[in-house]
């Protein structure tokens, strides 16, 4: 945030709505970077609240109001999804970037790949490798977590939908991560060019020998009786590519780093595996680490705050899942919590993550097999992870240690 | 009163794209208020999945059950 200094706000905003909240620069305390966002939005009592960094954009602060920027799609467009001006330099992410209609065929190609069905079988092979990792290092008593696990799983088996070649992980992962998170917006978008030329050098070998993967499958098709452009296709493998690369990665250490500080929490899952999926939807509730924006696209009233056509407003997917009037006592982690599962992490409205399902598989296997290995870890003594954010936040190293002769 | 064959109205599932959480017309969804035997077309349009809260269109039905 930035130091106490008079703020200015545009004339339509009311002074008691001003928040000084810099999304992309806020004091996380420790890991807590949902449970500060939420403590900063809930010091000013108002419903909407706007903030002059980032370009000025309004925030909305309760699950309602969330769910309503996410799926009312007449006033608010996913046109821009970042409060910066940055993504403008990028094709539009098909079909995050389009609104309804136009996303849907898009959408429809990526919703058979990414299925209950398709997922299923993708399941088979994240427990395969999941157990093949945990068994690689669970006898040295530590790992790096994030590199030596919540790197490989998600990712390899993103790879292999997509058909890309294992050897190409290390360097897709880094790219990912300087488009994500890179220091300065030159960087990101440097980076994000490299995956775009990544992708659409794929592509043409796809044209030229189809297979079955998904970029082949979205090579092939059609939309509105046509093959797709260059241009929608850059922008949907850059789309596939940063979601598939970053955001269960980011997750995962979230999970793991909450696991490695709570050990009432992890006995109880030890001693209880069933209660394992139900865990899943708990700690995806607490842990949302993607915030999505949207661009509004008619005037829309809330709360007697007129937000403009054209202005920009961040829907804080915590700000559901950390609601008090939805969830009771929200920051407390409950494997027992009734219905979890509605939460906003995984977005709402038309553009709800497509790749949930896949998500929640991974995350439910990683709590049943490393539990089942090593189910006594900590943080390496005098290891401070930290949290790295933008629009999706991610836990950058994460040292775990444990007893070897504690494993299973 | 026969049993209606596998795949027929009252014995179908339907399934949450989002979460995989089942509907199945046999059982309804009494915690819902949706009763044993209630057949998707007749479940409301604003019933949402119990488990993740995405709408009833998310659901597809389980052509191989």
């Amino acid at each position: 945030m930035m130091a106490s200094q008079a703020i200015s706000a545009p004339p339509h905003v009311p002074a008691d709505r001003v928040i000084d909240f810099d999304l992309y620069n806020f004091p996380v305390e420790g890991l807590e970077y949902q449970a500060t966002m939420r403590r900063i939005f809930q010091s000013n009592p108002a419903r909407v609240l706007w903030t002059p960094h980032n370009g000025g954009h309004w925030i909305v602060k309760n699950n309602q109001d969330v769910a309503t920027v996410l799926a009312d799609n007449d006033h608010f467009s996913s046109r821009r999804i970042m409060v910066t001006t940055e993504d403008q330099q990028r094709p539009p992410l098909v079909p995050l970037q389009l609104d309804p209609p136009h996303h849907a065929p898009y959408r429809a190609l990526l919703q058979a790949a990414l299925s209950p069905k398709a997922v299923g079988k993708l399941g088979d092979r994240a427990r395969e490798l999941s157990i093949e990792l945990i068994e690689g290092f669970k006898r040295d008593g530590h790992c790096e977590f994030i590199g030596q696990f919540a790197q490989h799983l998600p990712i390899a088996i993103f790879m292999e939908i997509v058909g890309l070649p294992a050897e190409d992980r290390p360097y897709l992962t880094e790219v990912a991560e300087t488009a994500m998170r890179g220091e300065t917006e030159e960087i990101r978008n440097e980076a994000a060019g490299k995956l775009m030329m990544y992708g659409m050098a794929k592509v043409a070998e796809r044209r030229a020998n189809p297979g079955n993967d998904l970029i082949s499958t979205i090579v092939k098709a059609e939309v509105e009786g046509k093959p797709i452009d260059d241009f929608p296709l850059t922008g949907m493998i850059l789309l596939l590519l940063l979601g598939g690369l970053d955001t269960v990665a980011s997750t995962l250490g979230f999970y793991a780093q909450f696991l490695a500080t709570h050990p009432e929490h992890r006995r109880q899952l030890v001693e209880n595996p069933e209660l394992i999926a139900n865990a899943n939807e708990e700690l995806l509730r607490r842990f949302p680490i993607a915030i999505l924006a949207r661009e509004v696209k008619a005037d829309f009233t809330l709360d007697g705050i007129t937000m403009k056509a054209g202005e920009m407003v961040l829907a804080p997917t915590p700000m559901d899942g950390l609601d008090e009037h939805k969830f009771a006592d929200p920051l407390t982690v409950d494997f027992n919590r009734e219905k979890p599962g509605a939460n906003s992490t995984f977005g709402g409205g038309v553009h709800r993550c497509v790749g949930s399902m896949l998500a929640r598989t991974e995350l439910r296997i990683f709590l049943e097999e490393w539990l089942k290995r090593i189910p006594d870890f900590a943080v390496k003594p005098g290891f401070e992870p930290k949290v790295s954010a933008r629009s999706v936040a991610t836990i950058t190293r994460l040292e775990l240690v444990w007893d070897p002769a504690s494993v299973k | 009163m026969s049993t209606p064959a596998k795949g027929q109205p009252g014995t179908r599932r339907y399934q949450c794209f989002y979460c995989g959480t089942v509907y199945d017309e046999a059982l309804g969804c009494p915690e819902d208020g949706i009763p044993p035997g209630t057949l998707w077309e007749d479940v409301p349009d604003d019933w949402v999945c119990p488990e993740c809260a995405a709408g009833k269109a998310d659901f597809a039905l389980d052509e191989d059950w």
